[in-house]
């Protein structure tokens, strides 16, 4: 396993994955599936081992799935003008699952001391040559240290079982039967100028020396295509490619006090074509720059507050990423042999998944998730695909209807009473598939516009003799899953007081905000009549090995909460640099 | 974190490491000087202002700042079976900072005593990337803040040093935190390898494929690695050096399964400071066949029992037990900390291994038996020159392996301050040369063997060919038992039958007796060259010596477990026994 990790790490199939991801030019080819070498030995061996695989008397597997992420990616990012990497790398990744016992109780989703990869297996290195004798090597070996890991896993778990007393979360069946499903997308191509970008990157990088108070920045650009091959025992036989690309930008500076500000600024997009042209990245650039300088000399938060604060835009996406989509997974957490595993595997579970058919939310909200939906109001929706990473079709499933929450997110892990996919099982590199979103659309039917929002949280703050209220327009990105179970928001980029008096709104540093729990959702008081588009790449299921990747988007209005708290930032205040910046002080 | 891994929890050195990152390496040979480029441009400039505001505004103001940047240029692929499994070109340049405060004789780097994490006083990591374009503005812009970064920790670990210090007894060794060294300056460049990546990549498909033709060799992997690094180290002591070095990597694994499941590895590899001293495909392929060959009769050959009795060390597989065994334990910093066992600390003067064996640590030399060697360099990882260190002369123990560490009685570094990207350098070895004068021919170490075996009333004599790398643990919580692992040994029978291949062994004992039992060597040097892990991360190493003859090894079976060999028939099974 640990020769898998530098194997994988060094192949670039792993910084490929846990980069951010940009620009490609994809165009369809060949969709004549026998010349996919890749695919044939996929089946030819998957036919062997589901006749012919069974350890002297012990059980034959009944389902296996071979799940092959093939990428191709290019990647330059610059620092202050001048080029720090430019890289073009490609992989193949296998994962092969074999579960032995039956559909109602197998060796998933079982953390054990052997294997804590609950069914899910980790990635083994295939060749990158479309070599079929080769490739079927590679399946063969890895098809057999899974399925003798499996009948192990099996004798533990089924050993496990016995000297438990059931639960009712236990009366579901471990795998679902699902129907076969055939998918075979085009195989496309990536074209991705170096050069151009690399000088792109260039540009946007050297923004920052106009920007005396910036310390630190980078910009990186990444292009990333990828086919994903799910064939399982089953007959389903899947081919699914997509590009990613990505514009990234950071920057990190200081307030007179030590306090460390940062922003990170995304672009995603599903073809370099779409990305906004290099202007407009430049002007995003500027305006991220002039915020963050801005920010340093914006007063810290004086008093504590409990109350009513307005999300606008990406803050808002932002708030229903972190607090609602985590929660809207009906992902039943794995057994585990012990005790400090089981804290771990129940991190994941739901806080709304016993709910179902209560109020989660205000009456005027309504949510669903459509990952078959491209595109936006003319945006990519980087959430999209055709497939899950189980092979299940994507479904458009309506998860809250008027505020009661009607469904959940499934996949191919049952729970009582939902005992199918929706197909949103989706997968990181690592361990198995997880219930998640794709693109998750939060909708309001009587949205306001900004002026009667902001009205209404100054109204709100009158009635509560509140001499402000709060306002933020924008947050960091979540740490990849982090904090993102917890009931506080990320770190607020840009948050605002806004005077109940004047309407002044008056930027302010240094505030952490949180909800007690996630019923203050149900306390939205107003939403608003536009949609922010946030994509993000970052995982909302946390693995036991970090974060994972999985593109998705969240829509959502602003919104207006009733109640949240406002505190100042428990951030460890640094001290101010001593040195100052070389090139500011010629 | 990958390169952690390998080392962790364990002062350990994995001298043949197959996965491993290829590293940079040194090739003094054709180096040419040259104009001072950006990069030193930038670190000179910027210590300079580091230095000048930080004595100001410092408080306490550094004694001593020291940067490193290392640019790696590397190519690395590998294929299997006639397929591609990878492969990749790239380029970065890392910066390493390292700022003290306090005083040579006390500083931030001081090991805190009681504390659990032995390795803290060596980790600088992570390392920080910086352009790789020759843009000094974009260059100084990381470093400034680094230094800055680097100079907060430094204080705050002073002041926990002084803490420490105070609260507990005084130590047994009362030197220096750091050593006063004389500045160097050198401006030297040689061509970098640049191989043809499409070329290589048909090389290593054609060689790879050769294993197609052995159904028994589950998994197999050819991998070439072309890696040419520049280092530029500037101090505030006046110190400024770039070098290059070159390092070409040539290396074969294969893997197989007994039927009982006994896992069986054989690994080959060919190093060199230039991609025309690799070997040819020919003699490349000769040792993919050999290697699957052996595979072949280990599969087969029968499991080892315990032994306690004489044998034979081949000079690699010697090379290997001295590096492992021995050369750790005369690094230098090991001999001061607190927590390590210090094995060596006491003994400077008096006999550790049989008079008629010295050894030294020449990073100076370039080649011996032919081959090219992995430990060589002109500067260390602290911008001291290299130097051929005696560290055991007719059996008495002389010398350390030293970096800018001191430790009693040894106040100077000798140029084997070592690291890679990230971490603090320590004491490391570079080229190990054991030498011997009681040498005999192959064939009368041999003969000298069976009359052991006899005189001991064995039935039957050990002859190591191969010894791969493993663990030496030095700390104080662990045995001093050592793990390498034997990969080729025969039985050697008194009789005249012929040796037997057995499978499994694990040399078990107690290191430092091993060595006192050496009785004889042969007059056939063989290199090691290879990767060595430990605190201060991956450095290239070589092991030089003659094949040894030993009258106590003690050896038992391998306990490991292991999966059975696979169910089914390789997919192209039915094809292979068509032919």
């Amino acid at each position: 396993m640990k020769r898998n990790i530098k194997r994988l790490a060094r192949s670039g199939v792993l910084p490929a994955l846990c980069l951010l991801f940009v620009a490609v030019l994809a165009r369809g080819q060949q969709p004549d599936r026998d010349a996919d070498a890749l695919l044939k030995a996929m089946r030819d061996e998957m036919a062997r081992s589901t006749t012919q695989l069974k350890f002297n008397d012990l059980e034959k597997p009944y389902f296996i799935e071979y799940a092959v992420t093939e990428e191709e990616s290019f990647g330059v990012s610059a620092a202050f003008g001048a080029l720090v990497r430019s890289t073009h790398n490609r992989g193949r990744a296998l994962k092969v699952q074999v579960r032995v016992g039956s559909y109602d109780l197998d060796n998933g989703d079982f953390i054990s001391q052997s294997d804590f990869f609950s069914g899910g297996s980790f990635p083994t290195l295939l060749v990158i040559d479309d070599d079929y004798n080769a490739l079927r090597h590679d399946l063969w070996l890895a098809t057999d240290i899974a399925y003798k890991r499996a009948l192990e896993q099996l004798s533990r778990k089924r050993a496990f079982v016995q000297n438990r007393v059931e639960d009712d979360e236990d009366k579901a069946p471990d795998f679902s039967r699902e129907e076969a499903y055939a998918f075979i997308g085009p195989r496309q191509t990536i074209r991705f100028d170096q050069a151009l970008w690399e000088k792109r990157a260039r540009e946007w990088s050297n923004i920052f020396r106009q920007f005396p108070d910036i310390q630190q920045s980078s910009v990186s650009v990444t292009a990333h295509l990828v086919h994903k091959y799910l064939i399982n025992s089953e007959g389903t036989v899947t081919r699914q490619p997509s590009v990613l690309v990505s514009v990234g930008v950071g920057a990190t500076t200081q307030a007179i006090d030590g306090m460390r500000l940062s922003h990170f600024l995304p672009f995603y997009v599903t073809d370099l074509d779409q990305l906004p042209p290099p202007d407009e990245i430049s002007r995003r650039v500027r305006q991220m720059a002039e915020d963050l300088t801005n920010l340093r000399i914006a007063p810290l938060l004086d008093t504590n507050y409990n109350g009513p604060v307005l999300l606008t835009g990406q803050a808002s996406a932002e708030m229903f990423s972190q607090f609602l989509a985590p929660n809207l997974s009906g992902q039943r957490p794995p057994l585990a042999e012990q005790e400090q595993m089981r804290a771990a595997a129940a991190f994941s579970r739901s806080e709304l998944a016993e709910r179902l058919n209560q109020r989660v939310l205000p009456n005027f909200l309504s949510v669903f998730d459509d990952p078959k939906e491209q595109l936006k109001d003319g945006r990519t929706l980087i959430g999209a695909y055709d497939v899950d990473d189980q092979g299940v079709p994507a479904r458009r499933v309506s998860l809250i209807e008027q505020g009661v929450l009607k469904n959940l997110l499934m996949s191919r892990r049952p729970r009582k009473g939902l005992l199918h996919s929706n197909g949103h099982g989706r997968s990181s590199l690592f361990g198995g598939a997880s219930a998640q979103s794709g693109n998750l659309f939060i909708q309001a039917s009587n949205g306001k516009s900004y002026e009667e929002l902001k009205k209404q949280l100054m109204e709100m703050c009158r009635s509560q003799n509140l001499p402000w209220g709060i306002l933020i327009k924008a947050l960091n990105e979540s740490g990849g899953g982090e904090g993102a179970r917890g009931m506080t928001l990320s770190a607020p980029f840009l948050l605002y007081k806004v005077h109940v008096q004047d309407g002044r709104e008056e930027l302010i540093r240094g505030a952490a905000v949180s909800v007690s729990s996630i019923r203050a959702l149900r306390d939205i008081a107003a939403a608003g009549n536009d949609a922010y588009i946030l994509n993000r790449i970052s995982s909302e299921a946390p693995s036991l090995l970090g974060s994972s990747i999985a593109p998705r988007s969240i829509i959502a209005p602003s919104v207006l909460i009733e109640e949240m708290d406002v505190k100042r930032s428990a951030a460890s205040q640094q001290k101010p640099a001593i040195i100052t910046h070389p090139y500011f002080n010629k | 974190m990958k390169k952690q891994m390998a080392c962790m929890g364990a002062v350990g050195c994995l001298l043949l490491t197959l996965f491993c990152v290829p590293w940079m390496e040194k090739a003094g040979a054709a180096e040419k000087p040259i104009a001072k480029g950006a990069v030193l441009k930038a670190l000179e400039e910027e210590m300079q202002r580091a230095k000048q505001i930080l004595a100001q505004k410092g408080s306490p103001p550094p004694y001593f700042i020291g940067y490193q940047v290392t640019e790696i240029q590397s190519t690395t692929i590998a294929a299997t079976r006639g397929a591609l499994r990878s492969s990749d070109t790239n380029r970065f340049r890392f910066l390493d900072v390292d700022v003290r405060v306090g005083a040579y004789d006390l500083d931030n780097t001081h090991q805190i005593r009681g504390q659990r994490t032995p390795f803290q006083a060596s980790a600088l990591a992570p390392p920080t990337a910086i352009p790789i374009e020759d843009d000094v503005d974009a260059i100084k812009s990381v470093i400034w803040l680094e230094t800055d970064r680097r100079y907060k920790q430094a204080v705050e670990n002073l002041i926990k040093v002084k803490t420490n210090r105070a609260v507990m007894v005084a130590e047994d060794d009362q030197s220096p935190d750091f050593s006063r060294e004389k500045p160097q300056t050198a401006l030297l460049a040689s061509a970098s390898l640049n191989p043809d990546a499409a070329e290589w990549e048909k090389k290593a498909r054609g060689l790879s494929a050769l294993f197609k033709r052995y159904p028994i060799v589950l998994d197999s992997e050819v991998r070439f690695s072309a890696d040419s690094t520049t280092r530029y180290i500037v101090n505030s002591e006046g110190t400024s050096v770039q070098d290059q070095s070159n390092h070409a990597r040539l290396s074969i694994i294969a893997r197989t399964k007994a039927d009982d499941g006994m896992d069986l590895f054989r690994f080959e590899s060919f190093d060199a400071h230039s991609l025309d001293r690799l070997p040819d495909e020919a003699t490349t392929g000769r040792t993919i066949e050999k290697l699957a060959k052996d595979l072949a009769v280990l599969r087969t050959a029968p499991v080892i029992e315990p032994y306690t009795g004489p044998a034979i060390l081949s000079g690699r597989a010697s090379g290997v037990f001295f590096h492992e065994i021995f050369g750790h334990r005369i690094e230098g910093h090991r001999q001061k900390d607190a927590e390590g066992a210090q094995t060596f600390t006491r003994q400077v003067g008096q006999p550790v291994l049989p008079d008629f064996i010295s050894v030294y640590d020449d990073p100076t030399a370039e080649r011996a038996a032919g081959i090219d060697l992995n430990g060589t360099y002109d500067y260390d990882d602290e911008g001291v020159k290299a130097e051929r260190v005696t560290v055991v002369e007719k059996g008495v123990l002389k010398n350390f392996l030293m970096s800018r560490s001191p430790v009693k009685g040894f106040d100077k570094s000798n140029g084997h301050g070592r690291k890679s990207v990230g971490y603090r350098a320590v004491g490391r070895q570079g080229n190990l040369i054991v030498q011997s004068s009681k040498k005999v021919s192959e064939a009368k170490l041999r003969e000298m063997l069976i009359e052991e075996v006899k005189r001991q009333g064995k039935p039957y004599g050990l002859l190591f060919a191969d010894i791969s790398g493993g663990f030496t643990f030095t700390g104080r919580g662990t045995p001093q038992a050592f793990q390498v692992t034997p990969v080729m040994v025969y039985r050697v029978y008194p009789d005249g039958r012929p040796d037997e291949l057995v499978r499994g062994a694990e040399l078990i004992g107690t290191p430092l007796t091993s060595f006192s039992r050496i009785i004889a060597s042969s007059d056939k040097e063989e290199v090691f060259n290879g990767i060595c892990g430990a605190e201060s991360g991956w450095v290239p190493v070589s092991a030089v010596s003659p094949g040894i003859l030993t009258t106590q090894i003690e050896v038992q079976k391998s306990r490991k477990a292991s999966d059975r060999p696979p169910i089914l028939p390789p997919p192209d099974a039915d094809k292979l026994l068509n032919k």
